[in-house]
């Protein structure tokens, strides 16, 4: 891996020469909020706040035709086409570590999954085509809690490449070779001992100020009964809206539903995000819901992600610590709490 | 502020213990600065974790228990008392079942603008409101001070009822500032204009939502059993035309439910992940009923609902 310096006044130009060949997104403030924008030129960077919508959305995206079909009036054959939602290549600036790290986790249900060797084609066709370029975290959110899962605010994992800001120069650190082409337009100095230092420094200094403690990773070894009778989850959904904030904004959630959109002549296949908040998630066809109340539903959240991911993937808790389920939550459910309130035996 | 919240704990306890009610509706301290939840306390010891501050956004009516069978006490601003005035008369709920603690409202604070105000990056610990009209932050080695106007949510901006409109106590010391005149300038620029444009701007307000359905399940007055929305979501949520994500369906069919029974308690604009000014489409609609049947919902506790006593034959304009 080699390590470049940029200095900060060029990160315009360094901006211009990536989007030079390749479509770019960058973190940008529109109405208010911060989310991934296509860079035009004109677009200012903001990296002060973690986007909204996580960089899930360009591997799963909200909505994305899997194929078209046509049926010929005379001719009564369906014909299949291929999806006009075709992938290019494209680069993802300003990355958190969070953020990326989640895509592994995703690969794990998209790629890896325990019930079938085949791999989901369209996550597999924007993992190939998608380059992402971190940005290493400075100032942690008083929510943020990535080191509790294993994550660190200048991580580099599943990153092609990670950013950090040390001042008046940032550090380029280029990880995979397709990194190394999209910056190859641009020219920087390669990074000399003094700045490599303070790097690490850095982050060393900013992991300090992370929340030590907290064991998200406790519950997956209690007892699924047990952990099934909680009253935790009845209080919980006294105050639980049952809204999809927690999962549409969680990096890690993945969950989907497939529908078709039928016109005369044709239509085609798409998936959205759904969520095990809704009620229609799990709505059977005979009107039986087995999840039929909030409490299930909010259990069902929870115990997806500290219980039954990692008995599958090796422990592999699936959430990264971004804390947006804890920020945006508009009545303050924590997963770390709730994580605590999991953890009921008294095991080491 | 603090002398309010031991009087709500003592009032509550004391109801409690009495056994006069089984429960108290009203929030608890958030575990994020600037963040409230709501909460119900059954016990007297639960009764001192209820709390107030300028951070209970949230409309509590939304948070009554379904399947309630005794008496239950309500904290109640008042946004939350005019939702509970339409909650009873849809409910059929009898006057006494609700032991209204009434609290006059000085306006809710909107974390968001004070996030953006102070710089994000910026960890704030604290936000006291000072009585000439300004707002102190203070946070990690900083401490700025801001106009109470700026940091104020849009909705109480222009608030007309912080007096609950019924109570059985009444706590609170009311307004610090005056409301803002001149809040819903935008409705007479958007009524004047053609149709197509007026689709335009309404579709470009809500051209951010996710579907995420917060708007709808924090909303005191969605009080549907059965959304039209979740008889098949992806369907009513997703054209395939244009822009591929439409939710705007699903708003307007919503704002038309919401009209004079909606009293703009603002529960859908604080819940959006996505900064979307949710109430303006129901705001419209709110505003053709006042004017139209000089209506305000859950403020005259005895009058019907306009759109419930729709009659053709007397407003179905002839051909």
């Amino acid at each position: 891996m080699k390590a470049f310096i940029l200095p900060k006044p060029e990160i315009g130009n360094f901006l211009e020469a990536v989007a030079g060949g390749h479509p770019l997104w960058i973190p940008a403030e529109e109405d208010g909020i911060v989310s991934f924008c296509r860079y035009d030129g004109g677009s200012e960077v903001c990296l002060d706040a973690k986007p909204r919508i996580p960089a899930k959305r360009f591997f799963l995206p909200q909505w994305e035709e899997m194929f078209a079909f046509e049926v010929a009036t005379a001719d009564p054959v369906i014909r299949l086409a291929e999806s006009t939602d075709a992938v290019r290549r494209q680069v993802v600036f300003g990355v958190r570590p969070c953020d990326a790290k989640a895509v592994q986790l995703l690969a794990m249900v998209f790629m890896n999954c325990h019930t079938t060797p085949d791999k989901d084609i369209y996550f597999q066709r924007r993992i190939d085509s998608t380059v992402l370029i971190g940005w290493a975290c400075n100032s942690p959110d008083p929510t943020c809690f990535c080191n509790a899962l294993g994550g660190h605010p200048h991580g580099q994992e599943a990153l092609d490449a990670l950013m950090i800001d040390l001042g008046n120069e940032i550090l380029v650190k280029l990880i995979t070779d397709q990194a190394r082409a999209v910056v190859a337009q641009y020219s920087m100095a390669e990074a000399d001992e003094r700045s490599l230092s303070r790097a690490s420094r850095l982050a060393e200094s900013v992991m300090a100020t992370m929340p030590k403690g907290l064991k998200l990773g406790r519950p997956c070894g209690e007892d699924t009964e047990a952990l099934f009778g909680l009253s935790l989850w009845e209080e919980t959904a006294e105050q639980c809206l049952n809204c999809g904030i927690c999962t549409y904004l969680c990096p890690t959630c993945s969950c989907f539903d497939i529908l078709d959109h039928v016109e005369q002549n044709g239509g085609c296949r798409f998936r959205t995000w759904d969520s095990c908040m809704f009620s229609l998630f799990t709505r059977q066809g005979s009107g039986y819901n087995p999840r039929s109340t909030r409490a299930k539903r909010l259990r069902q959240r929870f115990m997806h992600k500290l219980k039954y991911f990692p008995e599958r993937h090796n422990g592999r808790v699936s959430c990264v610590g971004c804390g947006r389920c804890v920020e945006f939550c508009p009545v303050n459910i924590d997963i770390r709490e709730v994580a605590e309130r999991m953890t009921i035996s008294n095991g080491a | 502020m603090k002398a309010l919240i031991v009087k709500i704990r003592d009032r509550a306890s004391e109801l409690l213990s009495s056994g006069e009610v089984e429960m108290v509706i009203g929030f608890t301290r958030g575990r994020a600065p600037m963040s409230t939840t709501p909460f119900i306390a059954r016990t007297p010891e639960e009764a001192n974790l209820l709390h107030w501050d300028d951070f209970c956004v949230m409309n509590l009516v939304n948070f009554i228990p379904q399947g309630r069978s005794g008496r239950a006490a309500i904290v109640a601003k008042g946004c939350d008392a005019r939702s509970l005035v339409v909650y009873s008369r849809e409910n059929g709920t009898e006057p006494d079942s609700f032991v209204v603690l009434g609290i006059t409202c000085r306006g809710m604070l909107d974390a968001s603008k004070i996030r953006r105000a102070v710089g994000r990056a910026r960890i704030v610990k604290e936000v006291t409101v000072c009585d000439d009209n300004v707002v102190r932050v203070c946070g990690e080695e900083f401490e700025e001070i801001l106009n109470l106007h700026d940091c104020m949510r849009t909705v109480c901006l222009a608030c007309r009822h912080p007096k609950p409109v019924l109570f059985d106590e009444l706590y609170g010391e009311g307004r610090v500032a005056s409301p803002l005149e001149g809040m819903d300038a935008w409705r007479s620029a958007i009524q004047n204009r053609d149709p197509e444009e007026r689709l335009a701007f309404f579709r470009n307000t809500f051209r951010h939502c996710i579907s995420c359905l917060a708007c709808r399940q924090a909303c005191p007055a969605c009080s549907c059993e059965q959304c039209f929305l979740d008889r098949n979501k992806a369907l009513w949520m997703h054209s395939v035309n244009g822009s591929r994500i439409d939710s705007l369906g699903f708003h307007m069919t919503r704002a038309f439910h919401l009209a004079g029974r909606c009293t703009d308690c603002g529960a859908c604009e604080s819940v959006c992940p996505m900064n979307i000014p949710v109430r303006t489409l129901a705001r419209m609609l709110n505003w053709d009923i006042e004017r139209k049947y000089a209506y305000e919902a859950g403020v005259g506790e005895l009058v019907p609902v306009p759109v419930h006593l729709f009659d053709p034959a007397v407003h179905e304009r002839k051909p």
